[in-house]
C-alpha cells in the first residue's frame, strides 16, 4: 500500500492529517525501525499510536505487542482498544495477572504461538522475574510511554535497554510530552533514545492540516468572579490556618497540606469527603499497609518504621482537623461557588438547542456534588470519573454527542470530549502543564467553530492558593509563548504555600 | 513482521478468564507481596533477625531458585529441641550455631488457582503455605493474609447494611408515621402509580430515602435530624446510594478512595444518630 493510500486509510480512522500521516511514515518500507514521537498533550499521540498498533495487529502480522507505560495509563490503553474489533486479546498485566500467566508453563507451551496485546507498567516491568520473562520474548512491536522517565542509570532504562537489544529489529515507538522546552531550544534530549531512532515532534506550531494551515481553533476565555459567604470563609479560613501549622516540614505533610486546600478550593462538600476518609484512615488498621505501599516510602524496613510514625502521626492531625471542622460545615448552608455556576446555566440553559456544556473537576467529589446540584435543573446531566466503567463512560459520552446537554467529568476520567462549545474548569489547575492538558482534551484540531472557556474567581480572597491560580494564565502556553519557564510560575506556588517542594 | 513461537510463559491465557472470578489463593496473595528468601548456610540468628526486622514469621530457603524448605521460629524452636536432647558431656550445644538450614522444614506448594478453602487445615497447622512449585515460588499466603482479604471482601456488605438501616432509623426520628407517607406521596407520585407509593421506610428503596429527605417541600422535616446544606446531604446520600449500587449488583470492583467514602459515611451515620438520641434524651430526661 503506498503512502497516500496509508494516509487515506487511517484517515478513514477519524485521524487528523499530522496524525495519518505520523502513522503512514512508521510504516513506510524505509522508515526507521525505532520512532520517537514527542508532542503537546493534546495532539493525540495516544490516540494515533493505538491506531498504528491496531494497523500492525491486524494488517503487518504483529503478534506480540508490549505496551510500557505508567501504572495509571495502563487502563487507559486498554480503553482505547476497546474500541476496536482486535483479534487478538488486550490483556493488562498486573502482578496478580503475571502470577496466573506463569503458573501453568504446560497450559503455555499448548498454545505458545498466541497473539497479544499486553499493557504492562514500568514499575511492575522492572521487577526482576517480569523482566526476565519479558526480555525472553521476541516482540513484534514495542510501545513505551513517557520515554521522558529514562534516566540513564535508572532500573526503567536498563530494562528498556535489554528488551532492545534482545529485539532488535522490533518496530519500536516511544512516546514523550514535550519537556521543558530542551527540543524547542533545540537542545539535547535529557533522556536515553536508541540510535538510528527518528524523532517527530508535534507542536500546536508545527501540526498544520493537508493545506498547510495551522488548524488551532480560537479560544475565548472568561472569568467569573464570585464572593463567598462569610460562614464559607470561616471554614476555609480556619482551614487555611490550620493546615499552615501543621509544622511538619516533610513532602509528606505537604501534599496532604496541598490537597486539602486544593479540595476546599474546588467545593466544601469536597473537603468535607476529603476529611472524612482521612479520618478513617486513622482507624483503619487493615488499610494501613496499603497506604504506606501508595506513598512509595522506603523499602528498608527501619526506613519504614520512621515513615509509618510520621504518616501515623499526620493521619492523627488530619483527624484532629476534621472534628474541629466538621461542626462548622453544619453551619454552612452555601456554595457560593456553585451557585455562580448554577446562576450562568439558568441565564442559558433552556433546554432544547443548547450548546454542549462541560464542566471539568480535580475531584470526583466535586463532580458528584455538581452533577446531584445541576440535575434539578438538567435532570439528563451526565458524569464521567475516573472510577466510571467503559461501558459508562460510552453511554455518557454519546448521549452527550448526539443531544447535547451538560457533562460534568473529571480529570481522571480521562475523555477527550471535543464536541464542547462551552467549557468550565470549574477547579483551575495549579500546573500549567496540566492546563494544557485539560485544553487539550476539549480543543481538537481541524474544529472551526470558537471555544469558550470560563473559570471561577473568588472575590473574597480566603484561600492564597487562589491567588495564585487566577496568575496561571500568564504563566500558560495556549495563548502565548510556548517556550516560557515554568519553573518561575512554580517557584511562585511554591512561595504563596510556604511549600519547600514542589507540589504541583 | 516478525511471527515467532515460543514457551515464555507469559503467553497462552485468555484476558479475562471466567474462573478468575471465584475466590483463589492468587486473589488472597498480596499484590505487591516480594518474597525475602534466605540461603541455607545463613546461620540461624541471623534469619531471625531478618523475620524480626520485617515483621515475618517464616522464610524460604532458596538456592538457585530452587525452594529446599521454609525456616521459621516453629523450625528452629524443634532444631534447638533436637539438637538439646543429642548434648553429651562432651559436646556441648550452642543454639546459636545453628545454620538455616538445620533448621529446614520440607515445603508444601499450593497452586495460585487453587481455591484458598481447601488449605485452610494446613495454614491452619503451619499458619503459611507456599505458592509456587519447587523450581519456582510465587509467594506466601498467611492466615493473616486470608482475614484481611475475607474482611476486605466483606466489609463493604456490612457497611452498607449499617448505613441503610442507620437512615432509616433517622428518617423515622425526623418524622411521624403520618409525615413520612405524606412526603412520601409528594416526593414519590412521579415515579409510582398512586396507590402503589411506599408509605413505610421497610418498603422504601435506597433511592426513595433519597428522593424524600432532599424532597425541597420535605427537607424542613429532615434537616433538624441531618443537618447540613441540601445539596450537600442530596450529593453525600446519592454517592452511598451510588456504591451501594456498585457493591449489590458487582458492577466493579471498589477503589480504596470508595472504601474510604463508604466508611466515612457510615461514620457520618452513626454520629447523627447519636446526636438525635442525645437530643432526644435532653427532652425526655
Amino acid at each position: 500500500m503506498s503512502d497516500i493510500d496509508l494516509i487515506k486509510q487511517f484517515k478513514k480512522e477519524r485521524c487528523l492529517h499530522h496524525q495519518a500521516k505520523f502513522a503512514a511514515e512508521f510504516f513506510e518500507p524505509n522508515s526507521a525501525s525505532k520512532h520517537l514521537l514527542i508532542a503537546e498533550p493534546w495532539l493525540g499521540s495516544r490516540f494515533t499510536t493505538s491506531l498504528v498498533v491496531r494497523y500492525a495487529v491486524s494488517d503487518r502480522n504483529a503478534q506480540r505487542v508490549l505496551i510500557l507505560c505508567p501504572s495509571a495509563l495502563a487502563a487507559q490503553w486498554q480503553y482505547l482498544f476497546q474500541r476496536f474489533e482486535l483479534n487478538v486479546p488486550v490483556i493488562v498485566v498486573d502482578r496478580r495477572k503475571f502470577r496466573e500467566l506463569t503458573a501453568d508453563q504446560s497450559t503455555t507451551r499448548a498454545v505458545q504461538s498466541s497473539s497479544a496485546i499486553f499493557v504492562i507498567s514500568w514499575d511492575l516491568a522492572k521487577q526482576a522475574d517480569v523482566s526476565e520473562s519479558l526480555r525472553s520474548i521476541q516482540w513484534d512491536m514495542l510501545v513505551i510511554e513517557g520515554h521522558h522517565q529514562l534516566k540513564v542509570a535508572s532500573s526503567r532504562y536498563k530494562n528498556v535497554d535489554e528488551l532492545v537489544k534482545n529485539n532488535p529489529k522490533t518496530r519500536m515507538l516511544m512516546l514523550t510530552p514535550i519537556g521543558a522546552n530542551e527540543v524547542s531550544r533545540n537542545q539535547p534530549l535529557p533522556y536515553a533514545v536508541p540510535s538510528g531512532t527518528k524523532t517527530t515532534i508535534w507542536t500546536r506550531h508545527t501540526v498544520t492540516d493537508e493545506m498547510g494551515k495551522s488548524a488551532w481553533p480560537d479560544i475565548k476565555f472568561q472569568w467569573i468572579h464570585y464572593r463567598r459567604t462569610p460562614e464559607e470563609v470561616a471554614v476555609l479560613s480556619q482551614l487555611q490556618k490550620k493546615v499552615e501549622a501543621f509544622g511538619m516540614r516533610t513532602h509528606l505533610a505537604e501534599n496532604v497540606a496541598f490537597i486539602l486546600l486544593n479540595s476546599g478550593s474546588s467545593s466544601l462538600f469536597c473537603l468535607e469527603q476529603h476529611l472524612g476518609r482521612m479520618s478513617q484512615k486513622c482507624e483503619d488498621g487493615v488499610q494501613k499497609t496499603d497506604d504506606i505501599g501508595d506513598l512509595e516510602l522506603d523499602a528498608s524496613p527501619a526506613r519504614n518504621n520512621a515513615g509509618l510514625d510520621l504518616f501515623n502521626e499526620l493521619r492523627t492531625r488530619l483527624a484532629q482537623l476534621a472534628d474541629e471542622l466538621r461542626p462548622m460545615f453544619e453551619s454552612v448552608k452555601t456554595d457560593s461557588k456553585c451557585t455562580a455556576l448554577m446562576e450562568w446555566l439558568k441565564q442559558r440553559y433552556t433546554g432544547d438547542g443548547n450548546p454542549r456544556i462541560c464542566v471539568l473537576t480535580q475531584y470526583a467529589d466535586t463532580a458528584e456534588f455538581l452533577s446531584s446540584t445541576i440535575s434539578e435543573l438538567a435532570p439528563g446531566v451526565q458524569r464521567i470519573t475516573g472510577s466510571s466503567t467503559a461501558r459508562e463512560r460510552e453511554a455518557s459520552l454519546s448521549k452527550f454527542s448526539e443531544a447535547g446537554g451538560i457533562l460534568v467529568l473529571t480529570e481522571a476520567s480521562e475523555m477527550m470530549v471535543s464536541e464542547a462549545d462551552v467549557l468550565f474548569f470549574y477547579d483551575f489547575p495549579l500546573n500549567p502543564d496540566v492546563l494544557d492538558q485539560w485544553i487539550g482534551r476539549f480543543v481538537r484540531f481541524g474544529r472551526t467553530a470558537p471555544v469558550l472557556l470560563i473559570a471561577f474567581t473568588d472575590e473574597a480572597k480566603v484561600l492564597r492558593l487562589e491567588e495564585v491560580q487566577s496568575t496561571i494564565l500568564d504563566f500558560s502556553t495556549f495563548f502565548n509563548d510556548p517556550v516560557v519557564d515554568r519553573s518561575v510560575y512554580r517557584s511562585r506556588i511554591k512561595d504563596a504555600l510556604s511549600l519547600e517542594t514542589d507540589v504541583c | 513482521m516478525t511471527s515467532t513461537t515460543d514457551t515464555n510463559p507469559l503467553f497462552g491465557r485468555e484476558s479475562h478468564s471466567v474462573t478468575e472470578l471465584f475466590h483463589r489463593l492468587n486473589s488472597v496473595l498480596p499484590e505487591y507481596q516480594q518474597v525475602v528468601s534466605v540461603s541455607p548456610d545463613l546461620p540461624a540468628v541471623d534469619a531471625l533477625k531478618i523475620m524480626n526486622e520485617r515483621r515475618f514469621s517464616q522464610l524460604p530457603i532458596v538456592v538457585n531458585r530452587a525452594v529446599l524448605g521454609v525456616f521459621s521460629h516453629r523450625s528452629y524452636s524443634h532444631a534447638v529441641v533436637r539438637h538439646a536432647q543429642r548434648t553429651t558431656k562432651n559436646q556441648k550445644f550452642d543454639p546459636l550455631e545453628l545454620l538455616v538450614e538445620d533448621c529446614l522444614e520440607k515445603p508444601t506448594f499450593a497452586h495460585v488457582t487453587d481455591e484458598f478453602v481447601e488449605w485452610f487445615e494446613f495454614i491452619d497447622e503451619h499458619n503459611f503455605v507456599l505458592v509456587g512449585d519447587p523450581d519456582r515460588l510465587q509467594g506466601i499466603v498467611t492466615a493473616m493474609d486470608i482475614l484481611k482479604y475475607l474482611y476486605r471482601v466483606a466489609s463493604p456488605f456490612v457497611l452498607i447494611a449499617e448505613i441503610e438501616l442507620g437512615l432509616r432509623a433517622l428518617m423515622n426520628l425526623a418524622v411521624t408515621r403520618e409525615t413520612l407517607a405524606n412526603c412520601a406521596r409528594a416526593s414519590l407520585g412521579g415515579k409510582y402509580p398512586e396507590d402503589r407509593i411506599p408509605v413505610c421506610v421497610e418498603d422504601m428503596t435506597f433511592n426513595d430515602y433519597v428522593q424524600i429527605i432532599v424532597n425541597g417541600n420535605s427537607w424542613d422535616h429532615f434537616q433538624p435530624v441531618i443537618g447540613g446544606s441540601r445539596n450537600r446531604i442530596r450529593a453525600k446520600l446519592e454517592a452511598l446510594r451510588d456504591l451501594r449500587n456498585v457493591i449489590f449488583h458487582f458492577k466493579r470492583e471498589m477503589t480504596v478512595e470508595e472504601y474510604q467514602t463508604l466508611a466515612a459515611g457510615r461514620d457520618w451515620m452513626l454520629m447523627k444518630a447519636r446526636m438525635s438520641e442525645a437530643r432526644q434524651a435532653e427532652v425526655q430526661p
